[in-house]
């Protein structure tokens, strides 16, 4: 093992007192920048979620013109966009911050400052892209941009100039972050963690830190080479001009399949947390967790061109890239019998955050499952571009990666603020959320089987079911709508009225629950040596 | 003078074409497969609810550390394992049957179809015949289709009658198209092309093979010459005002390729990609403010007087 670099002994300094605006703006804590992250992350989500209420509304009765096609796929791709990279990535990077050092039995990241610099980048970087409304147009060619219509000659407001900016930004952010999990999982694990006494969360922060160090540099390249063609008249993407259509997918999905994997390894170490601690059973078969992760990650950069099954591949190429999906499976299908067999014959506490772990196993099964039909070259030469795959990512993104984002918040919320979120008002966004979900969402599958094709910003009405299913699809969409109420008001009331949580409320078994909740702005003033994956449990027992 | 099926809907499971039977026998061996572990998992969630939920306000005391699992592990890998394969096999199957490799000798190809933003140019090779966004087709024949695409990424997709298909621009993608039915069959652009995305469909309309000729060689004659004294204004209007700088009509000196052929505009079912059924009416109303009618679309706005609006819609009404 490297030896541990000196750690700071008080909070570093700051030029301002530690309370207060200023403090905020200059901290380089990582509990601070982790709620920062966490904050600007349930912002981006509240906005990204009004916007797919606009979508639905529109979509709610055929031929509607409410709102014109060319609002609708400004909608639509600032949606997308901003789920994807202010939203869930925040959230889960939030997570990260504040609670990789946590549970490692660090005080501080490796890099505090690089760390701060992350996280003001990716909210500059979304900033910046939500600037371009004002700035003449939001960026209207959905959220992978593909060339040729991204380019200047077929969409020539700004928009899409702020979407390679800003996502540019948001990407050295996200790499500045992923450095920093990695270097902090690397050389400041406390005395005696060795690597397979690392809590799974840590484990998929660090596998996770890997896919995106690969990733952003090949979504980076993309977006300089987009950005260059429409301001400087260079022929990338340009066929005409001797330049490849295609190139683009493959940079954007070389890119966009790790990322998808980016989104969904941390929501894994979270139900890896909050499974077995709600079972009161250790985790089962923690080797296979992290093995499986390891496959996942090498597997993730060799299947990007299942999302060009219709482009015009030959057979055996198509062939090539549909078993490699189909891999993919395994590996994730082995976390879910992981789960499954930590809760057989433990004793389940039906919490708000075990409700949405529960959920979201549910929901990830179905999104795996449909998953799985992409795999298949031909199933994908009838479903793909259809609603079939907007339910298919919601049921991963939404089903699964926000409601373990839900799952983290219930759990870790004590210990982030100090006081326990109300249980009445937890179950009600748990089931306000559930069967909106559901119905938003079950119902594209039928709609997408149906033929429907997505983005489009109206159906004709002559088409059978298509105008009742959207309308319940729709319904479902507020119903998730004031879930989401009562989650914000819950978070706002719980932060005076709550119940104090104390050390330890659920009877976690990991290092963040050792310190005090909230956490001093030095995390462990001393630590034992770690003895096994449960330290809290084996100092409570024998101290 | 041609008997138009009422319009069907098929959808992924209900295939006309082998192609589409072999898919939809695919989609559904495997969703049978999905549903069932499905049921498996939701099944465990449940008994698991039922059985080990705890009661008690304050947490119990962890369980002992378990084994690490490693037989079950590896037992269930290699099962998962074998499932891929499984699936694997039947997925490469298909694609036997149902993919055209991109290279193929240029002289199968028997159908050209290029996306347009936002409609469909269809041009039959060995003939004179190009028509837009109703593809007629003969029952029961395997058509080789080469798909390109004039401006950006669309995506060719009529349920039933085979795969979808990209086409992208600077390159030629090959697939077959097939109906062992006759009938109208709807589809529509499946990849996103820009603001009238949800508005590129089109109607396929399967005949049997003698009424298919006969329809191809009506199609293969050049623009009637109009009779009436307002057509025939209109015919005038059609050169002088610009709109040949886009359209065709073969038989007159229009022979542009940006917009749709109009040489049998009005013998088409839908116009404006299925956004509307064709008409005099809604010719009319295109004619005098297009964007009103499908915002975004390329059609410039031209300010037409009544007369000249009539004029038009008159001679382009004419050209059965």
């Amino acid at each position: 093992m490297l030896p541990p670099l000196p750690e700071p002994k008080t909070s570093l300094p700051s030029p301002f007192q530690r309370d207060g605006l200023l403090a905020w703006l200059t901290t380089v804590d990582h509990k601070m920048l982790g709620i920062l992250y966490l904050v600007m992350a349930l912002g981006y989500f509240l906005m990204g979620g009004l916007e797919a209420l606009a979508i639905r509304i529109q979509l709610a009765r055929p031929e509607q013109d409410l709102i014109g096609p060319e609002t609708f796929n400004q909608l639509f791709t600032m949606h997308g966009t901003t789920m994807v990279f202010l939203a869930l990535m925040p959230a889960l990077i939030g997570f990260a911050t504040y609670f990789l050092p946590l549970m490692i039995g660090a005080n501080e990241m490796a890099f505090p400052r690089l760390n701060a610099m992350s996280f003001w980048t990716t909210l500059f970087g979304g900033l910046l892209l939500y600037f371009s409304p004002f700035a003449g147009g939001a960026p209207d060619a959905g959220w992978f941009a593909y060339a040729p219509l991204s380019e200047k000659n077929y969409s020539f407001s700004p928009g899409l100039d702020y979407y390679c900016m800003g996502l540019m930004v948001t990407g050295i952010g996200s790499i500045g972050a992923a450095l920093n999990f990695f270097v902090t999982t690397v050389t400041m694990r406390a005395k005696g963690m060795s690597w397979m006494k690392m809590p799974l969360f840590a484990w998929m922060i660090f596998i996770n830190s890997l896919l995106m160090l690969g990733a952003f540099p090949l979504l980076n390249a993309g977006l300089a080479m987009l950005f260059l063609d429409r301001q400087l008249g260079t022929l990338f993407f340009l066929p005409d001009q001797g330049g490849s259509a295609l190139l683009w997918q493959h940079f954007f999905w070389a890119f966009g399949h790790p990322e998808v994997y980016i989104l969904i390894l941390p929501a894994f170490g979270i139900i890896s947390e909050v499974v077995p601690v709600f079972s009161r059973k250790k985790i089962y078969g923690y080797p296979f967790l992290v093995g499986s992760a390891l496959v996942i990650t090498f597997l993730a950069f060799g299947v990007w061109g299942h999302h060009l099954f219709t482009a015009g591949m030959g057979k055996i190429v198509v062939s090539f890239f549909g078993f490699g999906s189909l891999l993919i499976a395994i590996p994730t299908s082995i976390k879910l019998v992981n789960w499954l067999a930590t809760m057989w014959g433990g004793s389940l506490r039906f919490t708000v955050s075990m409700m949405f772990a529960f959920a979201f196993i549910l929901d990830f099964t179905i999104g795996g499952l449909s998953g799985v039909a992409f795999a298949m070259p031909p199933a994908d030469w009838a479903l793909t571009d259809t609603y079939f795959v907007v339910a298919h990512i919601h049921y991963v993104f939404l089903g699964g990666t926000m409601f373990s984002v839900f799952a983290g918040a219930y759990y870790w919320y004590p210990k982030i603020c100090g006081r326990m979120l109300d249980v009445r008002l937890g179950k009600a966004h748990f089931w306000l959320f559930f069967i909106g979900f559901q119905l938003t969402f079950m119902i594209q599958h039928v709609l997408g089987i149906l033929g429907m094709p997505r983005r489009v910003y109206t159906y004709p009405v002559d088409l059978p079911w298509y105008g009742s299913l959207n309308f319940l699809s729709t319904s479902g969409a507020f119903l998730m709508g004031l879930g989401m109420l009562a989650f914000l008001w819950n978070l706002y009331r719980s932060l005076k009225h709550g119940e104090l949580a104390g050390k330890d409320p659920w009877g976690g078994t990991t290092l963040e629950w050792w310190t005090e909740s909230p956490p001093p702005p030095k995390n462990f003033e001393t630590l034992s040596e770690i003895r096994s994956r449960d330290p809290v449990l084996d100092w409570t027992k024998s101290p | 003078m041609l008997t138009i099926a009422k319009a069907e809907h098929p959808h992924l499971l209900l295939g006309t074409s082998p192609d589409s039977q072999a898919i939809a026998e695919l989609l559904l061996a495997y969703g049978a497969f999905a549903f069932l572990v499905l049921l498996i998992i939701g099944g465990l969630l449940v008994v698991m609810k039922k059985r080990y939920s705890s009661t008690s306000p304050s947490p119990e005391p962890f369980l002992e550390a378990q084994d690490e699992g490693s037989k079950l592990e590896v037992g269930f890998a290699v099962s998962t394992f074998l499932i891929v394969l499984i699936l694997s096999f039947f997925s490469m199957r298909t694609v036997n049957k149902v993919g055209a490799d991109p290279d193929v000798p240029a002289d199968q190809v028997e159908l050209r179809i290029t996306g347009h933003q936002w409609w469909w140019e269809i041009r039959y090779p060995n003939t004179d015949v190009v028509t837009a966004n109703v593809l007629h087709i003969p029952k029961g024949k395997r058509l080789l289709v080469a798909l390109e695409s004039a401006d950006v990424v669309h995506d060719w997709w009529v349920s039933g009658l085979g795969r979808k298909m990209d086409a992208i621009p600077g390159r030629t993608n090959y697939f077959y198209i097939e109906s062992d039915e006759v009938g109208t069959f709807d589809g529509a652009c499946n990849e996103f092309c820009g603001a009238q995305h949800a508005w590129m469909r089109m109607q396929v309309v399967v005949q049997e093979q003698a009424e298919f000729d006969a329809w191809l060689a009506s199609q293969a004659e050049v623009a009637r010459e109009p009779a009436e004294e307002t057509a025939r204004k209109g015919a005038q209007l059609f050169q002088e005002m610009s709109c040949a700088t886009c359209h065709a009509i073969r038989g007159t000196d229009a022979v542009a390729t940006v917009g749709p052929d109009l040489t049998h505009l009005a013998s088409r079912e839908i116009m404006l990609s299925g956004k509307v059924k064709y008409s005099r009416e809604n010719l009319k109303a295109w004619l005098r403010d297009p964007q009103a009618l499908k915002p975004g679309a390329h059609m410039p706005r031209f300010i037409f007087s009544e007369p000249e609006l009539d004029a038009l819609t008159d001679y382009l009404d004419g050209l059965k």
